[in-house]
């Protein structure tokens, strides 16, 4: 749940930082796609995802760890 | 001709609805009702928003993109409904209008997206194998991509216009749908009567089309009902970043990035309004949805 929710917050920080006028990736990646920037958008799209697979790994780790009972496939 | 007779199955198969059936249309709408209050209340605010959608030019009574020059940012009043925004535009209007962009943003998405999900998710079951393996993981390629992001990608190559919207937020709702599909589908693959529905020797085809089909539509329209609501979300953001729909089309997330931010203080209700109808059609449409799960599929309820 918690490595869905994680993508979740990534998707809601593009919104959040144009709300809140923060200078953040969100932003940056709502101007590079606005400025057709696309060799930063790609960067951008490669970073988000990274993030989201590595947090769900971890997730996926930290079950086997915290329960016994799952086992590497 | 007996094998033909017992080849065909009941349509849905789960108890309750065999006790539904004879009821009329009409009947089974009050009873839904009964049985789902909150449900209800998804489902009118579902039909004010649709019905304000498909007669909003009956409805406005200005229209959503002429500009009153002496009526500017306006406070609600009898003349203006919601009020009226910097640019001197009736808010009520665009309001109107803007249920339209999202009616058909919302369900033009759904449609394709479970329209597709629908289709690679009972073929990834029904065949199974390694075109299941192959679809499965480019699915989770698709799926590791959070939904705004994808949205935001797609818009960067093809540029912003409601169609490219449209593909933006359809690509990666197909994967969702397919995954819900295919793992109904699978248990309805080894029910006995696939086997001999393939023993009286049907095509793929019509196996697929006629016994396997029908019996994921439960869970199918749940996701579908879903998705409308999901997608309106992701099109008023895309259109609050400037990247959706380009003004001076009237869509609620244009109406948020145009007054949020410089009119908050001293003329709240252009943001309050938009903001207000996207949330409450959101909020009717998940509803709605979860009523719907409920009362078509009760094994699903502990999701």
């Amino acid at each position: 749940m918690i490595g869905i929710e994680f993508a979740f917050l990534i998707g809601g920080l593009v919104v959040t930082e144009q709300v809140f006028n923060l200078n953040g990736v969100g932003r940056l990646f709502v101007l590079a796609v606005q400025n057709q920037d696309y060799t930063l958008t790609q960067a951008l799209v490669m970073l988000t995802v990274a993030i989201f697979v590595f947090a769900n790994l971890a997730v996926d780790l930290l079950y086997a760890w915290l329960d016994p009972r799952i086992r590497f496939g | 001709m007996a094998p033909w007779s017992i080849s065909r199955p009941p349509l849905v198969a789960t108890a309750a609805d065999a006790a539904e059936r004879p009821r009329s249309l009409r009947a089974s709408i009050i009873g839904f009702c009964r049985r789902q209050p909150l449900g209800t209340v998804g489902l009118v605010l579902v039909v004010v928003m649709a019905a304000a959608g498909l007669s909003a030019e009956w409805i406005a009574p200005y229209s959503p993109t002429s500009n009153d020059f002496a009526a500017m940012t306006e406070p609600p009043s009898w003349a203006h409904l919601m009020g009226t925004d910097q640019f001197g535009r009736d808010l009520f209007s665009r309001i109107v209008f803007g249920a339209r962009t999202a009616l058909i943003v919302g369900f033009s998405c759904a449609i394709l997206g479970g329209m597709s999900g629908l289709v690679l998710g009972v073929a990834s079951a029904y065949f199974g194998g390694r075109l299941d393996l192959f679809l499965q993981r480019v699915f989770d390629v698709v799926m590791a991509f959070p939904l705004i992001i994808m949205a935001l990608a797609v818009i960067a190559i093809f540029g912003s216009d409601v169609h490219n919207v449209i593909v933006a937020i359809t690509i990666p709702l197909i994967p969702r749908c397919a995954r819900v599909v295919r793992s109904s589908a699978l248990a309805i693959r080894e029910v006995p009567y696939i086997d001999a529905a393939r023993a009286c020797g049907f095509g793929h085809t019509r196996i697929i089309l006629r016994h396997m089909v029908p019996n994921v539509m439960a869970p199918f329209l749940i996701m579908l009902t879903a998705f409308v609501g999901q997608a309106i979300l992701a099109e008023a953001s895309l259109s609050y970043l400037g990247l959706g729909v380009q003004e001076p089309t009237a869509a609620w997330g244009l109406m948020l990035q145009g007054g949020a931010e410089e009119f908050a203080s001293t003329a709240p209700w252009i943001a309050v309004f938009p903001g207000l109808a996207i949330a409450l059609t959101v909020f009717g449409f998940s509803l709605f949805g979860d009523a719907l799960r409920d009362a078509m599929d009760p094994k699903l309820r502990d999701r």
